[in-house]
């Protein structure tokens, strides 16, 4: 199964998230299919920026989003 | 979303006073956003044992930052260096007016002295002895 992820990137003290979409049978090697966008929740406010098209492509396409991922999918006004 | 943030930061400053295992478990749930169905699967472990885990993982973080304010004392510095930072811009287009430039130079020593201040419980008492 394919799954819409968040993951850490960033320095020390000034994180900011990738969304990607990664296989499911290998979430822990660092690599992904694609990046859909990113969360940077340093900025005031918070940054959320997802290519739209491409994530409702992908959920289409059965891919299945995270809670956390969810969550910005609907602030980016994708669900 | 905000939680993510926070536990992030959390790590950055105390992640390395965690066990293995702890550090581990954070940076799989916070940082690589596995399920507790994952993880578990991945450690060979309950889901609830999971689960705990992250919850005193988190708890232990968390009692850091009530007892040293790191992360309170990092993000304030961060913010009087932008304050400088945008005095210093104001400073430049000052240039051929001293009186208006040494009121901006004013306002940032007033910015260094303040980043130097402790957070926290300032003004405690040093104990008898030290």
């Amino acid at each position: 199964m394919v799954k819409i992820r968040l993951r850490r990137m960033g320095a020390k003290g000034v994180p900011f998230y990738r969304v990607v979409v990664a296989d499911e049978r290998s979430p822990r090697n660092g690599r992904f299919i694609e990046e859909l966008g990113y969360y940077d929740p340093t900025k005031e406010p918070s940054v959320v920026k997802i290519n739209v098209e491409q994530a409702k492509k992908w959920l289409s396409q059965g891919a299945q989003p995270t809670e956390t991922v969810q969550k910005l999918l609907k602030i980016a006004g994708v669900q | 979303m905000k939680q993510v943030y926070e536990i992030s930061l959390l790590y950055d400053f105390y992640g390395e006073l965690l066990t293995p295992p702890q550090q581990e478990i954070i940076r799989m749930y916070y940082f690589e956003d596995l399920s507790l169905g994952e993880i578990s699967e991945a450690r060979g472990a309950s889901r609830s044992a999971a689960h705990d885990l992250i919850r005193r993982s988190v708890e232990k973080l968390q009692s850091y930052e009530e007892r040293l304010h790191w992360i309170q004392w990092f993000q304030r510095e961060q913010a009087g260096i932008e304050r400088i930072r945008t005095l210093v811009e104001q400073a430049r287009a000052q240039v051929d007016h001293p009186e208006a430039m040494k009121i901006v130079l004013d306002q940032m020593d007033q910015q260094t002295r303040e980043l130097g201040l402790p957070v926290g419980e300032s003004g405690r008492e040093v104990p008898d002895g030290v």
